[in-house]
């Protein structure tokens, strides 16, 4: 036994002194940034990647045409565009490309480059990626398959070479279906990154000819060319991807200086793939990552560390998220979430303006906001959050009142309800505790009202949870009565919020089916520029206006535009359309030794470049 | 026994083919919509998106169909294309191997000596302090959750301490690799550096080791302390051991010679056992410290319903046990010359 304990003793000796040798280092890795993060990249390709994890890497290698100006996201720097103009009426871009730009590969940055990035993004058009935003505004369809389908193949193709072309020694025209104000802001994303063209050839993707690019379409994430390789523009060069561990990049020291006119300040950036929350949380409380991800319920778990002065919080900060819940008008015949009237189906049920105001009404958004999102959330009546051109802080909502809940419940489908009785299915997504929340509260605040009606029909509201890709197809499909969604922005304008919120093809719209209430009068109240008129149908209305705001050319604060999306906000709460949107607010963790970072909520990532250490 | 082997391997591809009908059944149970959720974790930004990735995937062909393609596949040679992984199947598989191997080859040394020798040592001081102390150390090692051992461990050791950290390997030596001057021969980096004799990279990956190695252990340690305990126990009332005593030999020799040889029987057909428990252990092991493993994969890919990826594991996890309950019965029939093996 004697042994034994000799050799434990040694051991512990050892491991102390591995202990006080590996903790004496206070800035640890001073050259290197390094993030512990949740989930691996999808691919490097820009024109294929739609998820934020991809885009941080791709934002960091790779550059765009144009970029967001400082913290401003409405605000735009010229990036690999040495400057542009928009002809007078709105449908054509033309930027001048910079000169002496270097890819990270040695060759130079060419009108041909960009042409060539946005004609094969345009043809690839993968499904569920990005580029829809920027077909619907080139070429005003869906996807490249749909304008195929018309026209057929080589016309589709053509038709992209024509609205994206080089039209002089510097410069590059885009052309668009027709006027879109915004268009600016797409252009500022990551999926429209600028890659070389002969690279990309050679790597044996699309030929830049018209007779074989569906070879190149709708490919699956691994048969994209670019899908492990990239050669960008931009401050950071790609080192490893090592797939499902870590992603190392390098500094590029032939940058052509960037926004700051210099290369970027730190010599490597690292993303570490770390699922589980507490490896994560070790990981930066032992210094060896400079930022983690924290999911909103392990925030609690950072506070000792903001305190201690070890760590450093940034927030809340107003998010590019939204949190709603929708209301269907019509549900779809044979559904099996179909809510009654008096035992008997009735699809339309939430047709009566009473009875969804009702739904508001008896909402304790308070509550909500406090429990579920730590009070970390903003109500916002209408559908455009704070921080975005439209946003009305004037526009009222409904509180919360039971009082009022029940006097509506009273006056709908003309006090049949109230007499008859109803069942309402609220749903939502498996394991989404939030959400679960907000539906378990409305319930039981609605079925409250059964005892002030005591011997009739009960009010029955039931709350469902479905799996997450079940239930997608369902609320596409305008089976679902009531759902709770959440939309995080693309691109930073407001009509990336009334499109999925509003529009016939909008993601959450389309299940809504607002073309069932008809005759509908619009009385302008901030667009009095817009005449008084009757619609056939609230989509019809809903579907003019925000045509007519995004082709608007005044997009500036107390513009045109501004007035049209006030009405459409304004609309949205007097139609009941939702259940109180609220807005999310985001907070960020780094060590204190981190410096240069600034919140841009357009910003997919950490864009390093700024950062420093020290 | 070599008819035995044989036979034994033959019907390895059957087990298999009847594990891969298993988890296309299991997985049959989810719609396409459910299974498309591994391409589209968003809502759907575009009307079209998910009937497109149904499609484009062949998620809504029937089962048998996707199963007939699968295996036509498999035939082939290929195993599919693991989205977790972000690399095929086949690849992910060896990409992963060898850190589980390492991993798993450090962990065995402790789990059979320690394990081993913490029964012998409870059985000869039956009923003492350290008897007791043994089993309620079994006790709490059988009785708590690894990812919580694991958990406790990483934040005392590493958050606390930094002795020990995740993961495989430093960013340095991962630098050297890279700029190859680090040559990885076998993928383990402590066999590599060796081979490299690069005696800080050894300790480097060997620290990355010891926490993982010990949460890999406690539970097998449990495991195998009760039963070479109770083997141990039973041995030693036997007669031959009484006659071993009778005849004045030391007690050392009675112990370790004679006695202990004869309780290792029951403890090597632990040797299957052991081998799922480390498989099992590795999963979560991996996950809690971020090794990139085997383990780490398939719990991802579990996760994210990435089918092929778990069918790629499952099958992986097939094989090994097969050859490795296989190796056991062959070892076993040597220990116990009454065993034959028919």
């Amino acid at each position: 036994m004697k042994a034994v304990w000799r050799w434990g003793a040694l051991a512990a000796a050892l491991a102390l002194v591995l202990g006080v040798t590996s903790g004496l280092a206070q800035i640890k890795n001073p050259d290197t940034y390094i993030e512990a993060v949740i989930g691996d990249l999808e691919t490097l390709d820009p024109a294929w990647h739609y998820d934020t994890s991809s885009a941080t890497a791709i934002f960091n290698i790779y550059e765009t045409l144009v970029f967001y100006d400082g913290e401003a996201i409405d605000k735009f720097v010229p990036m690999l565009a040495e400057s542009w103009t928009v002809s007078p009426d709105g449908s054509t871009y033309t930027f001048k490309i910079r000169k002496g730009v270097k890819f990270h590969l040695g060759g130079d940055l060419t009108p041909e480059d960009v042409a060539y990035s946005f004609q094969r993004a345009l043809l690839q058009d993968r499904s569920g990626g990005p580029i829809h935003m920027i077909i619907e505004h080139v070429l005003d369809v869906a996807s490249i398959d749909e304008l195929a389908k018309k026209v057929g193949d080589a016309q589709a193709c053509q038709q992209v070479l024509n609205a994206i072309r080089v039209t002089g020694p510097d410069t590059v025209e885009i052309k668009l279906a027709s006027p879109f104000g915004p268009f600016i802001q797409i252009l500022a994303g990551s999926w429209t990154s600028i890659i070389d063209k002969e690279w990309a050839i050679g790597l044996g993707d699309w030929d830049g000819k018209c007779d074989n690019w569906r070879k190149w379409w709708d490919p699956k994430a691994e048969a994209s060319k670019l899908f492990d390789k990239a050669n960008g523009t931009g401050p950071y060069k790609l080192v490893k991807w090592d797939k499902g561990k870590e992603l190392i990049l390098e500094r590029n020291d032939n940058y052509w200086g960037g926004l700051a006119k210099r290369p970027a300040i730190l010599k490597n950036y690292i993303r570490k793939v770390v699922p589980e929350w507490g490896t994560r949380l070790a990981i930066f409380e032992a210094g060896d990552a400079d930022s983690i991800d924290v999911p909103r319920p392990f925030v609690a778990a950072m506070e000792p560390l903001v305190k201690a002065g070890k760590a450093r919080m940034h927030g809340p900060l107003p998010g590019n998220i939204m949190q709603s819940a929708f209301i269907n008008f019509k549900v779809k015949e044979g559904s099996a979430y179909m809510p009654k009237l008096g035992g008997a189906d009735k699809p339309d049920l939430l047709l009566d303006l009473n009875l969804r105001r009702a739904l508001n009404y008896c909402f304790d958004t308070a509550t909500y906001i406090k429990e579920s999102w730590l009070g970390e959330a903003k109500p916002i009546n209408g559908v455009i959050i704070e921080g975005r051109l439209g946003y009305n802080p004037e526009q009222k909502g409904y509180e919360f009142s039971l009082a009022k809940c029940e006097e509506e419940l009273k006056a709908a489908w003309g006090g049949k309800l109230w007499s008859d009785g109803m069942r309402l299915i609220l749903t939502f997504n498996q394991g989404n505790i939030a959400r679960r929340f907000a539906a378990e509260m409305l319930e039981r605040n609605l079925e409250d009202m059964n005892k002030k009606r005591p011997g009739r029909p009960i009010f029955s509201v039931d709350v469902l949870d479905l799996p997450w890709p079940t239930y997608l197809k369902a609320m596409d499909a305008g089976e679902l009565a009531v759902f709770w969604v959440g939309w995080l922005e693309d691109y930073a304008h407001p009509h990336n919020w009334v499109h999925p919120y509003m529009f016939r093809t909008g993601s959450f719209a389309i299940g809504q089916n607002f073309s069932t209430l008809k005759d509908v009068e619009f009385k302008p109240v901030y667009a009095t520029f817009l005449e008084a008129k009757k619609y056939p149908t609230l989509q019809d209305l809903f579907d003019d206006l925000v045509v007519k705001a995004k082709k608007e050319p005044d997009q500036r604060k107390g513009g045109r535009a501004e007035k049209i999306y006030f009405e459409l906000n304004r609309l949205a709460v007097e139609y009941a359309i939702n259940i109180q949107n609220i807005q999310l607010q985001v907070r960020r963790y780094e060590q204190i030794w981190v410096k240069g970072w600034f919140y841009n909520p357009a910003y997919p990532g950490t864009y390093v470049y700024w950062l420093s250490k020290g | 026994m070599l008819a035995y082997i044989i036979r034994r391997l033959l019907l390895l591809p059957i087990l298999l083919l009847g594990v891969t009908i298993f988890v296309f059944a299991v997985f049959a149970l989810l719609s396409p919509e459910m299974r498309a959720s591994l391409y589209l974790a968003d809502v759907p930004k575009s009307p079209d998106a998910m009937d497109r990735i149904i499609k484009k995937y062949g998620l809504d062909q029937p089962i048998h169909i996707q199963y007939w393609q699968w295996l036509n596949q498999v035939i082939r040679g290929d195993l599919g294309w693991s989205k977790t992984a972000q690399r095929p199947v086949s690849e992910a598989l060896l990409y992963y191997l060898p850190a589980t191997l390492e991993l798993s080859l450090w962990a065995m040394l402790p789990v059979i000596l320690v394990g081993i020798w913490l029964g012998i040592l409870s059985a000869v001081h039956q009923d003492k302090l350290i008897d007791h102390t043994m089993r309620v150390f079994a006790l709490v090692g059988w009785s708590l959750p690894t990812f919580v051992f694991g958990l406790l461990m990483l934040m005392y050791f590493y958050a606390r301490l930094q002795w020990f950290p995740p993961g495989q390997i430093s960013d340095w030596v991962t630098r050297e690799v890279i700029n190859g001057s680090f040559i990885r021969y076998t993928q383990m980096y402590t066999i590599d550096a060796i081979l490299n004799w690069r005696w800080d990279v050894f300790w480097d990956s060997l620290r990355h080791l010891i926490m993982p190695v010990i949460t890999l252990s406690y539970v097998q340690w449990a495991l195998l302390l009760r039963v070479t305990r109770s083997s141990m126990l039973e041995t030693l009332r036997q007669e031959y051991i009484m006659t071993a005593r009778a005849k004045g030999l030391k007690e050392s020799v009675v112990i370790n010679k004679h006695a202990a040889r004869n309780a290792m029987i029951p403890v090597a057909t632990m040797g299957g056992l052991l081998l799922i428990g480390l498989l099992n252990g590795v999963v979560i092991t991996e996950t809690i410290f971020n090794y990139p493993g085997i383990g780490r994969w398939a719990a991802d890919a579990a996760i994210r319903l990435d089918i092929l990826s778990v069918i790629g594991f499952t099958l992986f996890n097939g094989v090994l046990l097969v050859v490795g309950n296989l190796i056991v019965d062959v070892l076993y029939a040597f220990i116990d010359p009454r065993v034959r093996l028919e």
